[in-house]
């Protein structure tokens, strides 16, 4: 539980006072939605000495349109996302995989940013205290043991962020901030690091995403147990941009809650790319390379709710959305 | 039927909703008792170990900490936790604290503290040292050759309890059968997850009097196994149950309330414990999961001949309930059947508690019976509907195993009712689904359940007191658990006494001011409890003819209670009319005055038996296996519904209950652990507003069964067993894949229907 | 601590519930500057400021909120444990959408678990307050 004595607290109004706590006091947590966070430290899983709630600081609300993309600040919440008329407008995408997340009140208080860089779960991690006492500590907990994979050197959780393979699908960019200056760096290198535990003091401050071309078709699908509160046992995204200006087209697939960082299907879309001429009559082709491609580099765990012959089976879901890809190119709505 | 009457019938609303509604009805852990502190219990991680040491002290030391309890603190002798009526059946194999805890959650010591901060730093600064001991978690383990006993001192082996019913010669019936079908099936352990966690506040007072308040469906069980535990007399035990956020059946126990009174006694101040979500996942109680091998018999013509079922129940690691919860699902066999034999197993594992669960048995057996006969209808090329329909009982008949005749079964009407509905809906609905790879398909399953307790054990009581002003007090043992029963109680003897559902207050559930009730299990409320009110009603409709008579000197043949009024004759061919309120007026003041109240006790010698018949629709992807139910059609018989949408709200969550025991609801057991994984409602999963397909739901109208309260049986357990035979013999046409386990999720992907309707556009 | 916690053990307003302590079901939905969450998901001091709205203040001298009366008439109360926190879930919902839409009603309340009703008589009842409301 949460008492009085469990950690100190300070809520800051400006980006450069939360970026000194992270600097300089020892075990520092930034305090965004809460959603996760709050979670772990009732179990546990996480026990900072400082929390440094970012709920005050005015510049890290609000979404604005560059030139360069649609910017949202990292304090925006899931919620808004949802509702929002920018993101409507040009990524909606976006709020579709927003609102699949998790429910109302936890989408209220989520941040893009924190679902993004959410923690790797696992059904031997995510679990009490209490719970944890009969077994051994996994990697994760500055063990030596994957409980999943017990040869395995690292852990071997999934990754399960429902907003991250549109963010990836749609080359979105992340805005840090180093105490001197802002700096983007693509969604991808963020992930990858995040992911694999390189323990790096980062202050996210915004996502920036390039407008996609004009014509583009995009589509996200979650599958869960549940159809609301639940992390999905897949999820995907897939992006066709159709060429423009002599840029040639643009397509991405990306699927999440495989394994331990979002897949990205490029052995397809590289595929595609290279049979663009053609891309029409191939479509049983591509389908088939897609499932092919998830089955092989997904690296599936024990999970609670499914069992791994359900999950396996999902996969052709994939299948089913570039279906509906080709089904658009084919009608000729995407030239 | 129910046109007839009055009050019973109407759908009132219930009278405690309006508290509820503002945030200001009291739940358990709403009330502050003065003094109070707080508990928690410390538990085993260990599905088994032996506990080698205990340190105390450094907990001890935590600023607000009252009091340790460790096992040589409390009375060592074994004890049943059950809610149920004292049996011999009824294994006594559990101690309040243990070191040698047989499940994870086995209550190893106990702290007491000012605060719950306390309370938690006490827990984390305890020491145990355990020794890690061979842990078995499944059926099949359990009983294979030299695994060992979870109680070798009472048992040699892990089945504890073998029941075994029958009527007929099932190898006879086999010998006379034209076909013959076995198999097994497997259903898993599954939780209430009622919303309010289990809690109790426990006060052991100076003069050694108990009072507990708790979530409790058997105040008077409870009342009676704690007085055994803490030696003390019944009439110096007090349990109160406040007003209850659901139990269907994980609260006809005893939880942590014994644990709250020794460390009461210990501390000297009232102490409450309420149970985290995680304790009530794993460390309370679940449905039995189980195996049920059938063998079943049937003619040419469609008649079946034989049915012989095995189902092993896991039990975990305590008796609990298990031998009633076999006895229960032996008695409830409702089609024709000249030869039937039931065998059922209590199996112990070191697993969560099989104990109560809303079915008690039933939705486990009429699963596997269900899809069953499924089958069997498409072997013998007949409609899954018609097969059921006439094999099936009617009134007369009786039902193997059962004491006593039928004597209401309108299943032919639920039939008819569900498929005007089932028509209906095909007609408005073109396919959901334009996809060639997606196909559709209705599946149905019949069910019967009971209306109290089917070994006949239910008895229960009521005092009705009479107020000046001609208003009563109601006072009835029976818990209202959330269900409503105060509301229809209170509607049945309002109907009875021939006055307003307003002018009665009730109260329930106090062991100090209530009369006796078994307890609110086995759906007794409406039949058995009901039954009661109806009787007090009538006993006091007699002392109040009996003082009217003295009161207008006349013989008591001549007072009549007629249409809720008196009639008196008096001589000179006079005839007074009187209401209630009038007659209690005339009778209680005065020199002849007399203080009136109505009491009575009903012991439930037949249990009669609610019908259900259940349609599901589904719709599968054969290629990714997804599926989603789209519709679920329930009607019901239940005799006279005493309130209509009482009734169906009762339908409504029995539906969703069992959609979700069809589809995503399992206690996981991971093997690497050695433990539940399903700790939170995250990891187990229960339907949400967005999950639920279209619900349809109607109630017989032709019913009258003559031993209920006006007509009425119950209704409570009835509408989750047959739901997740329903889901699955639709999703097994709908594909032609066998299907002989529950959850689905285990082999297919559900999707609410939401997700199909927002796809589809 | 809390915003639960604060708002139960140390203001005394038992109106909102603890049902899992984990942002899972819901029981502890409360109205923090109009939107609707999880009170167990807040630290008492991140409402510093901030204005929440539980049950007991929904209801205006004595006069029940159109929802409460409906929930009520309705029979979509039964052991009432999920109440408090449904009723305000509709209410933000009735706050922004004056005549929704089934689903939306729905999707309004996914983050609300409910035992006893099959959410059945929940969405009528939410469905007819907001009828109510816009007469």
């Amino acid at each position: 539980m949460i008492s009085k004595n469990s950690f100190k607290y300070v809520a800051p109004d400006s980006i450069e006072a939360a970026l000194e706590y992270l600097l300089t006091e020892k075990n520092v947590f930034f305090l965004a939605g809460g959603t996760e966070l709050l979670p772990q430290i009732k179990h546990g899983l996480m026990q900072p000495s400082l929390l440094v709630d970012l709920g005050k600081i005015g510049s890290l609300k609000g979404m604005t349109t560059r030139e360069e993309g649609l910017f949202i600040g990292a304090m925006e919440t899931l919620g808004n996302l949802v509702k929002n008329s920018q993101v409507n407008r040009y990524v909606a995408l976006l709020g579709q995989s927003a609102l699949r997340v998790a429910s109302p009140q936890i989408r209220n208080r989520a941040t893009l940013v924190g679902n993004i860089l959410q923690e790797r779960r696992c059904l031997y991690f995510n679990q009490s205290e209490y719970w944890r006492q009969s077994i051994a500590p996994c990697f994760k907990l500055g063990g030596e043991v994957c409980h999943q994979i017990p040869r395995s050197r690292t852990c071997c959780a999934l990754y399960y962020s429902d907003t991250a393979p549109v963010l990836l699908a749609l080359d979105a960019r992340v805005e840090q901030y180093d105490g001197r200056k802002f700096k983007v760096t693509s969604l991808q290198d963020i992930l990858l690091s995040h992911l694999h535990g390189e323990v790096e003091k980062r202050f996210v401050t915004g996502i920036l995403i390039p407008y996609p071309g004009q014509g583009t078709w995009a589509r996200f699908i979650k599958q869960s147990v549940r159809a609301a509160i639940d992390f999905p046992s897949l999820n995907a995204a897939v992006r066709y941009t159709p060429p423009v200006n002599g840029r040639g087209p643009v397509v991405r697939i990306f699927v999440g809650a495989s394994s331990p960082e979002p897949l990205e299907l490029k052995e397809t879309t590289d595929f595609m790319m290279t049979h663009l001429s053609r891309l029409s009559e191939l479509e049983e082709e591509v389908k088939a390379r897609a499932v092919k491609e998830l089955k092989t580099k997904s690296s599936l765990v024990r999970e609670t709710g499914i069992s791994l012959n359900a999950k396996k089976s999902s996969c052709y879901l994939i299948s089913n959305i570039l279906e509906e890809l080709f089904m658009a190119l084919n009608s000729e709505r995407l030239v | 039927m129910a046109d007839t009457f009055k009050i019973v019938g109407k759908s009132f609303p219930r009278h405690e909703s309006i508290a509820k509604v503002t945030g200001q009805a009291q739940y358990t852990d709403d009330l502050e008792i003065p003094g109070m502190v707080y508990g928690r219990i410390l538990r085993s991680p260990y599905a088994h170990a032996t506990v080698r040491q205990i340190d105390k002290s450094e907990a001890g030391k935590v600023p607000g900490v009252l009091g340790i309890l460790l096992p040589q603190d409390v009375p060592n002798r074994p004890f049943n936790c059950s809610g149920n009526p004292p049996s011999p059946m009824l294994i006594k194999d559990e101690r309040v604290l243990t070191d040698h805890p047989l499940y994870v959650g086995d209550r190893i010591a106990a702290v007491a503290a000012l605060t719950k901060e306390a309370c938690a730093e006490a827990l984390e600064r305890m020491i145990v040292k355990y020794q890690p001991l061979p842990v078995v978690l499944e059926i099949e383990e359990a009983l294979r050759e030299g695994t060992p006993l979870i109680h070798p001192e009472l048992f040699s082996s892990n089945i504890f309890k073998k029941l075994e019913s029958s009527q007929g010669d099932v190898e006879r019936g086999f010998a006379e059968s034209d076909y013959i079908f076995e198999d097994e099936f497997n259903t898993p352990a599954v939780q209430h997850v009622a919303m309010e966690p289990v809690s109790c506040i426990c006060h052991y007072m100076e003069d050694d009097q108990l009072t507990v308040w708790s979530t409790s469906q058997t105040p008077f069980q409870e009342r009676r196994v704690l007085a055994e535990l803490l030696d003390l007399p019944e009439n110096k035990v007090r349990v109160v149950k406040p007003i209850m956020g659901g139990g269907f059946g994980g609260r006809q126990q005893i939880h942590n309330q014994h644990v709250g009174a020794f460390l009461s006694r210990l501390v000297r101040r009232p102490v409450k414990i309420i149970n985290t979500r995680e304790e009530e996942m794993y460390a309370s109680v679940v449905r039995h999961g189980s195996v049920c091998w059938l063998k079943v018999g049937v003619r040419k013509d469609g008649r079946l001949a034989a049915f012989h079922a095995k189902v092993y129940l896991n039990a975990g690691a305590y008796c609990t309930h298990t031998p009633i919860v076999l006895g229960a699902q032996s008695r409830k066999f409702q089609y024709r059947i000249p030869h039937y034999r039931y065998e059922g197993y209590g199996v112990y594992t070191n697993g969560p508690i099989g104990g109560a669960m809303r079915g008690y048995g039933n939705p486990q057996l009429t699963f596997a019976r269900e899809v069953m006969m499924d089958r069997i209808a498409k072997k013998l090329g007949i409609d899954p509907l018609q097969f059921r329909v006439m094999n099936h009982l009617g009134a007369g008949e009786t039902i193997p195993c059962h004491t006593f005749p039928l004597r209401s079964c309108a299943i032919t009407e639920c039939v008819e009712m569900g498929e005007r509905i089932r028509n209906e809906i095909e007609r408005r609905e073109a396919s959901l689904h334009k996809k060639a790879k997606v196909s559709e398909a209705w599946g149905v399953a019949f069910a019967c359940h009971t209306s109290g307790p089917s070994n006949n054990e239910g008895m229960s009581s009521s005092l009705i007191l009479v107020n000046d002003d001609g208003t009563v007090n109601l006072l009835v043992g029976s818990a209202d658990i959330g269900q409503g029963c105060e509301t229809t109680l209170s509607q049945i003897a309002a109907q009875e006494l021939g006055i307003d559902l307003k002018d009665i207050t009730v109260t329930s559930g106090d062991t100090f001011s209530t009369p006796y009730d078994t307890g609110t299990f086995a759906s007794s409320q409406i039949y058995v409890a009901g039954n009661a009110v109806c009787l007090a009603a009538q006993d006091l409709k007699e002392k109040l003819c009996v003082a009217l008579a003295a009161c207008y000197h006349t013989e008591l043949e001549m007072v009549r209670h007629e249409h809720d009024h008196f009639m008196i004759e008096t001589g000179q061919d006079k005839k007074i009319s009187l209401s209630f309120k009038e007659g209690v007026a005339k009778v209680m003041f005065g020199a002849k005055g007399r203080i009136l109240a109505g009491f009575s006790s009903f012991k439930a010698e037949e249990s009669p038996l609610p019908f259900s018949v259940c349609w599901a629709k589904v719709a599968v992807d054969k290629r990714t296996r997804t599926f989603s139910v789209l519709h679920i059609i329930q009607v019901v018989d239940v005799g006279t519904a005493v309130n209509p949408e009482v009734v169906k709200g009762q339908v409504e969550g029995g539906i969703s209950m069992g959609l979700g025991y069809a589809l995503m609801e399992q206690i996981e057991m991971d093997q690497r652990a050695q433990k539940p994984s399903s700790s939170d409602l995250l990891h187990y999963k229960v339907p949400t507003a967005l999950d639920m397909p279209e619900i349809h739901v109607a109630m017989a109208r032709m019913s009258y069964e003559p031993t209920g309260p006006f007509g009425a049986k119950s209704v409570g357990e009835l509408p989750v067993v047959a739901v997740a035979p329903a889901i699955v013999n639709a999703l097994s046409i709908a594909t032609g894949e066998k299907i002989n386990f529950l959850p689905l999720s285990k082999v297919f992907m559900p999707k609410g229907r939401s997700q199909i309707k927002k796809e589809s556009q | 601590m809390t915003l639960l916690d604060f708002l139960r053990d140390e203001i005394g307003l038992k109106g909102t519930k603890k049902g899992c302590d984990s942002g899972q079901c819901g029981a502890c939905t409360i109205i923090m500057d109009g939107k609707t969450i999880n009170a167990c998901l807040v630290l008492a001091i991140q409402a510093d400021g901030k204005e929440i709205l539980t049950i007991e203040g929904l209801s205006s001298g004595g006069r029940l909120h159109p929802l409460q009366e409906t929930f009520v008439e309705e029979g979509a109360v039964q052991c009432g444990f999920c109440v408090p926190g449904m009723i305000l879930s509709a209410k933000a919902l009735l706050d922004e959408k004056k005549d929704p839409s089934e689903e939306e009603i729905r999707e309004a309340l996914s983050g609300n678990l409910c035992r006893c009703t099959g959410y059945v008589k929940i969405i009528k009842a939410v469905q007819r307050a907001a009828a109510l409301m816009r007469t």
